[in-house]
């Protein structure tokens, strides 16, 4: 009996000595990742940032379609209008956001009140979350209407400079993808979750120290397209007043982060089964599921990402403003799905 | 009570509706005897530097100030509709002040019929934004000393060929006004070697 | 007025008007009404409207009369803060009560007094503070 329940306490013990070593581990990835990023982007932004985007936008893409689809009911039951409005927002809220400039470059619109387009869509995009938010918390019963005076604060920023508010959402899009981790840590790793949320105090020193070393630096030299084209993506046009090194060091910090959780931390957390197995979708393992379709949409998503690869190597510059453009689908993408894990 | 609510949210939504239609309102005509009023386009800062050696007034600016400037000019029309007067900052400040007052109406109205715990965390919510709202505000306002106290010192600075720095105004004028600089002499304070 | 002018102007108006209607909220609001509550109605009602008033109807009437934006202004402050005050505090056992119209007066008569305050700061120029005519 006395050896029974030693077995017991021995394996308990050995139980939580791997726990503790596995938060460790955890940890300690998470320091040297994050440190590491930071050090690169300080050092080389410009070049940082150039590999980056070749090397890992399309991959996370991928990832995040994946994603997409893991967490996708067969039925839509109550959450029919919460994923209607999602789907219909996602879709004329991206033809928009492509519609300005391909109006401009077609010569219909000569570009008169950018601001005012820009505030318009970016209203569009606030009301959007505002439903997506009421519709999600219905569901759960709880009452967030709370979110409405947020929206409507928040629009009236809006306006107030549409150009620095566009620019706040590239700066805040990086940090959702923290927050989907730390979902997805109370779910399958609350173990982590104390450890992650302690190394996410270091983000705003980071950024701090990045600002105290570079506030008053160089700016980069963007006297090439592509160079300038990153500058201007970091806010150099907005805040002239500041450095391009340091807008592109902590953009480029901050993409990294990003892509590090979804190629990273998310498959290797939240991953059931290996990412190759169609099966361990829930939409194409069911017996009224759609495993061809799930599986003919994952294959065509490689296609895109190896064909974003030829587009980089054979013309960074106008693949990448393709490739941002475009990419706004998967940003707005990301609202429903984390609201799904509220 | 439950059907008031709605009826009356109406009413605050028609209230502001109405706002829009009351914008046709013809105009009564102005005679002019005095020249008509500028129409701002741009705020930004001045220095008047005073230059012993100088032979010409010159005016200095920077490329990116001027890439502003442009940009403000660019917008002015000689003969803008009515909708068009409005279509310049004016539009995004009224669509601003609009989203403002229903953001601190909702706010109110959400955290009095709130339960406590829930109030408590949508306060610090809002307090946020209005404190980033302030910000902005403060921002866009340039905020700082009225003009009159920054040029105050410009007699005693002239006199003593130092520079003085304070708000400025880009105001386009009627055809035929020329170019001046109208610097605000209410607080002009007078240089000490002047007596009484 | 141009729209700098207008933002610049808003804290301080903004601090000048609930320091006139507070006090007035304060004093003639119905009994059924706390003082923590006349308090943030005195603040918070200011808050919702002086937007429209300060902000949006001054840049929609610039080319009219400025009788004609006084008159917009002032019936929609009054009207606006009766509404949102019943929809914030108002209950189905105080409709159309004696209490309720005594709580719609009080928010008008405060608008008044703060309209006449701004009136006379108006005719002294605000002592200098904004380039208001």
């Amino acid at each position: 009996m006395e050896r029974t329940a030693n077995l017991g306490l021995v394996q308990w013990q050995r139980s939580r000595v791997q726990t503790r070593r596995s938060v460790g581990s955890f940890a300690l990835l998470l320091v040297v990742g994050v440190l590491l990023s930071a050090t690169l982007a300080t050092s080389i932004p410009l070049q940082f940032s150039i590999v980056t985007l070749f090397l890992f936008a399309g991959p996370h893409n991928w990832f995040e379609l994946r994603y997409f689809l893991m967490r996708l009911p067969l039925r839509f039951g109550r959450s029919r209008n919460f994923f209607l409005t999602a789907f219909t927002g996602i879709a004329l809220l991206t033809i928009a956001y492509l519609s300005l400039p391909l109006l401009y470059y077609a010569g219909v619109w000569t570009g008169h009140n950018w601001p005012t387009a820009i505030a318009t869509w970016n209203t569009l995009l606030l009301l959007w979350l505002g439903l997506l938010i009421s519709l999600r918390g219905k569901q759960g019963r709880r009452n967030w209407t709370w979110c409405w005076p947020v929206v409507f604060a928040l629009s009236s920023l809006n306006w107030l400079g549409p150009e620095l508010f566009s620019l706040a959402l590239v700066y805040a899009h990086p940090l959702v993808a923290l927050w989907f981790l730390d979902r997805h840590l109370r779910r399958n790793r609350p173990e982590w979750l104390q450890s992650y949320r302690r190394c996410l105090l270091m983000l705003p020193l980071i950024v701090a120290a990045m600002c105290w070393r570079l506030l008053g630096s160089q700016s980069l030299a963007d006297d090439n397209g592509l160079a300038w084209r990153i500058t201007q993506h970091a806010g150099a046009d907005l805040l002239p007043q500041l450095s391009t090194h340091l807008l592109v060091t902590v953009h480029v910090f901050l993409e990294t982060l990003h892509y590090g959780v979804w190629l990273l931390a998310l498959p290797l957390i939240a991953s059931r089964g290996s990412i190759w197995k169609v099966k361990s979708i829930p939409l194409a393992r069911h017996a009224r599921g759609f495993p061809r379709l799930i599986g003919a949409t994952l294959i065509g998503g490689l296609f895109v990402v190896a064909l974003l690869w030829l587009g980089f190597s054979t013309n960074y510059a106008v693949t990448r403003d393709v490739y941002f453009a475009v990419a706004i689908a998967h940003v707005l993408a990301e609202a429903p799905f984390l609201l799904r894990m509220l | 009570m439950k059907k008031f609510i709605p009826v009356a949210l109406g009413a605050l939504v028609v209230l502001s509706s109405a706002l829009y239609t009351l914008a046709d309102i013809p105009r009564p005509p102005k005679p002019s005897p005095t020249p008509a009023a500028g129409k701002p386009v741009l705020h930004t800062e001045l220095t008047i530097v005073p230059d012993p050696k100088g032979s010409e007034a010159r005016l200095q600016i920077a490329p990116s100030d001027l890439k502003i400037l442009r940009e403000a000019l660019a917008s002015v029309d000689s003969n803008p509709t009515t909708w068009e007067r409005l279509s310049q900052s004016s539009t995004r400040t009224i669509i601003a002040g609009a989203f403002l007052f229903l953001s601190i109406s909702l706010a109110g109205v959400w955290l009095a019929r709130s339960d406590r715990r829930r109030s408590r965390i949508a306060a610090a919510v809002v307090f946020g934004v209005a404190l980033v709202g302030a910000a902005s505000m403060i921002a866009n306002a340039n905020a700082g000393p009225p003009g009159t106290y920054l040029w105050r010192g410009l007699p005693q600075a002239l006199t003593e060929g130092k520079s003085t720095n304070g708000g400025l105004d880009i105001e386009i004028m009627p055809e035929g006004y020329g170019m001046k600089l109208i610097v605000p002499s209410r607080d002009f304070k007078k240089p000490d070697h002047q007596e009484e | 007025m141009s729209s700098s002018e207008l933002w610049r102007f808003f804290p301080i108006g903004y601090l000048f008007t609930i320091l006139i209607e507070t006090p007035i909220l304060l004093v003639g609001l119905s009994s059924r009404h706390s003082i923590k509550r006349r308090l943030i109605a005195g603040i918070w009602l200011t808050a919702c409207t002086y937007p429209i008033v300060t902000l949006v109807l001054p840049l929609f009437f610039v080319h009219s009369s400025r009788n004609v934006y006084l008159l917009v202004a002032e019936t929609f402050a009054p009207v606006a803060e009766c509404v949102l005050f019943w929809l914030a505090f108002g209950d189905d056992d105080h409709l159309n009560k004696p209490s309720m119209y005594r709580d719609f007066a009080v928010i008008t008569l405060a608008n008044l007094a703060s309209f006449l305050g701004g009136e006379l700061l108006n005719a002294y120029h605000w002592f200098g503070l904004f380039g208001v005519a």
